[in-house]
């Protein structure tokens, strides 16, 4: 139930960082050699029951994995703080864990896919050229800043970096039955910052026919490219892009982008190529009191009879992208990338204040 | 518009107000309900209405949106509701949804409507009376507002006897009348929820 997805962990305070220790960019492979002494120094400073740094075979990127008693474990790419490994465990067997995130072989070696951060700030110009979004995390270098565990069920890890005037907290927690990202962003500067956010998983499913998501209806929904990531395997020009209607009659075509319309089912079958956003429209947000969004949805696999759930704390809107047919450019499973966002409207973040927002994974499989 | 509640949680979470110190011990302050559409004069109020006391942490703190005054004479006169989860967000922050409706009907209507879980596990076909008062599922607690709903029924009476007082059946409620205001919080599944209600 809950109880066990509740974060018995407290998140390190951002101040302490005596023993940060950088971990290589992905901008740069590192040569086997620094890569081997750098995992080292990070075993020696964080190693401990359930928490392993290992240098990447294939990339040579320093990765954390975490594990609990159970045999859930979660890799954790530290170069750019790309979850690319989730292995819950699911069934009653010794054996029984399963990978829920989808990744694929990126083109220089690296990975897609996997759990990640988009952080962006917006910055207005004044010649009325408009908004103008900027990515905090390119290029960033994530320093391991803390870790903690209970040595039985839970891992985390917190990853930091400041960019500018921004310190950034970026926290994996690994539980049980769950696993939770979050992001802290605290404003050290005078003037106040516009920020645009998602965390964007990209989880697997058997088969394209049998995958739902559950939990949205009521929820009004609009057609939106998803935030640009480096770690995204659909760009948002491909996310965009319209399916030729093909087989399906079933169903209402897909709205054109700006134009929002209320979910009415129960579930959400997502056989064609959507790419939308669940949310309160931002003109209702200026209402006196507004019917809230869904806090959470379920994924549905029919095929291998598992769910997820994915929780949103603190991010206003909900993305759900599903490839349609061209998911087999991507690998041989279907997936959905899908996640938490503040994306229709920034967060503003007052010089002085932190900004904390979530995602939790949880599941009730076993 | 009332004292604002207090909500036990069980897990003991103590901290301070996410302005002031330093994450608790225990919890982290994500706050899922930023969506209350309480315009921008009343966010300093919505940050401390999400801060954790020591073992309570207030779960709503509805601040009429203005003291006296309900609405503006255009919009329709509308009940405003907050609707609490039995099961609380991860981080312990409890799972409020809101909702906004004409009064006049039956609490159960308005929960239907909004896709609000009302039943829960009994949502099925069948397993359930949709509103005939003679089941006993549709059970809800009125944790802020109990003024506005019709009193108790004799059925409600009968089927919620060994129950608490708060507690009503939703198909029998019914949320004032027409053109009344005001705001109400009511816990769904209230046999299935893990924290309490301090006042």
């Amino acid at each position: 139930m809950a109880t066990s997805s509740v974060l018995p962990l407290h998140l390190p305070s951002c101040t302490r960082r005596a023993t940060a220790v950088r971990a290589s960019s992905a901008a740069a492979p590192p040569s086997p050699a620094a890569v081997a002494t750098t995992t080292q120094s990070l075993e020696e400073a964080f190693g401990r029951k359930g928490l392993r740094f290992v240098a990447d075979p294939a990339g040579g990127a320093p990765t954390a994995e975490l594990s609990v008693r159970n045999g859930s474990s979660l890799h954790l790419r530290l170069g750019d703080g790309l979850v690319t490994s989730y292995r819950p465990k699911v069934y009653w067997k010794d054996d029984g864990c399963r990978e829920v995130l989808h990744t694929v072989a990126g083109p220089s070696g690296g990975v897609k896919g996997g759990v990640g951060l988009v952080l962006n700030e917006v910055s207005s110009s004044g010649a009325g050229a408009g908004a103008q979004s900027s990515s905090l995390l390119d290029g960033a270098g994530w320093a391991v800043r803390d870790v903690d565990s209970d040595s039985f069920d839970a891992v985390q890890v917190e990853l930091g970096c400041t960019k500018g005037k921004l310190d950034i907290s970026y926290v994996v927690t690994l539980y049980t039955l769950s696993m939770a990202t979050a992001v802290i962003v605290r404003n050290t500067g005078t003037k106040p910052v516009e920020l645009t956010s998602a965390v964007l998983s990209h989880i697997k499913f058997d088969k394209r026919s049998g995958t739902a998501v559950e939990g949205l209806i009521g929820c009004p929904y609009c057609s939106h490219p998803p935030p640009a990531a480096g770690f995204g395997i659909l760009s948002p020009a491909e996310a965009m892009q319209r399916e030729e209607p093909g087989w399906f009659f079933g169903g209402p075509e897909e709205p054109r982008q700006g134009v929002w319309t209320v979910e009415e089912d129960h579930y959400t079958t997502l056989k064609k190529k959507v790419s939308r956003v669940y949310a309160v429209p931002p003109e209702e947000r200026k209402k006196r009191i507004y019917s809230t969004a869904p806090s959470k949805f379920t994924t549905i696999d029919q095929y291998s009879g598992l769910g997820f759930r994915l929780v949103r704390m603190g991010f206003e809107d909900m993305y759900l992208c599903s490839p349609g047919g061209l998911y087999d450019k991507f690998g041989k499973d279907y997936f959905l990338c899908t996640g938490p966002a503040s994306m229709l409207v920034p967060v503003v973040v007052n010089p002085g204040d932190e900004w904390r927002a979530a995602q939790v994974i949880e599941h009730d499989n076993l | 518009m009332g004292p604002a509640v207090q909500l036990t949680g069980v897990l003991g979470a103590s901290s301070s107000p996410p302005a002031l110190a330093p994450p608790s011990p225990r919890s982290s302050h994500y706050c899922s309900c930023g969506g209350a559409g309480i315009n921008r004069q009343q966010q300093r109020r919505r940050r401390t209405h999400h801060g954790l006391r020591l073992v309570a942490a207030r779960a709503v703190e509805m601040g009429a949106p203005s003291a006296g005054a309900p609405e503006e004479a255009e919009e329709e006169p509308s009940v405003d509701l907050a609707f609490v989860s039995p099961r609380l967000l991860p981080d312990g922050t409890p799972d409020v949804h809101y909702r906004t409706a004409r009064g006049g009907q039956k609490l159960r209507d308005v929960m239907l409507d909004g896709n609000i879980d009302l039943y829960g596990p009994y949502d099925k076909f069948l397993l359930n009376c949709s509103g005939g008062g003679v089941c006993g599922t549709c059970i809800v607690e009125v944790v802020q507002g109990k003024e506005m709903l019709s009193p108790k029924t004799d059925v409600e009476k009968e089927v919620l006897k060994t129950k608490p007082k708060t507690w009503r059946l939703a198909c029998q409620a019914t949320v004032g009348n027409e053109d009344s205001t005001g705001q109400m919080v009511i816990q769904q599944l209230p046999e299935w929820k893990i924290h309490k209600w301090d006042k």
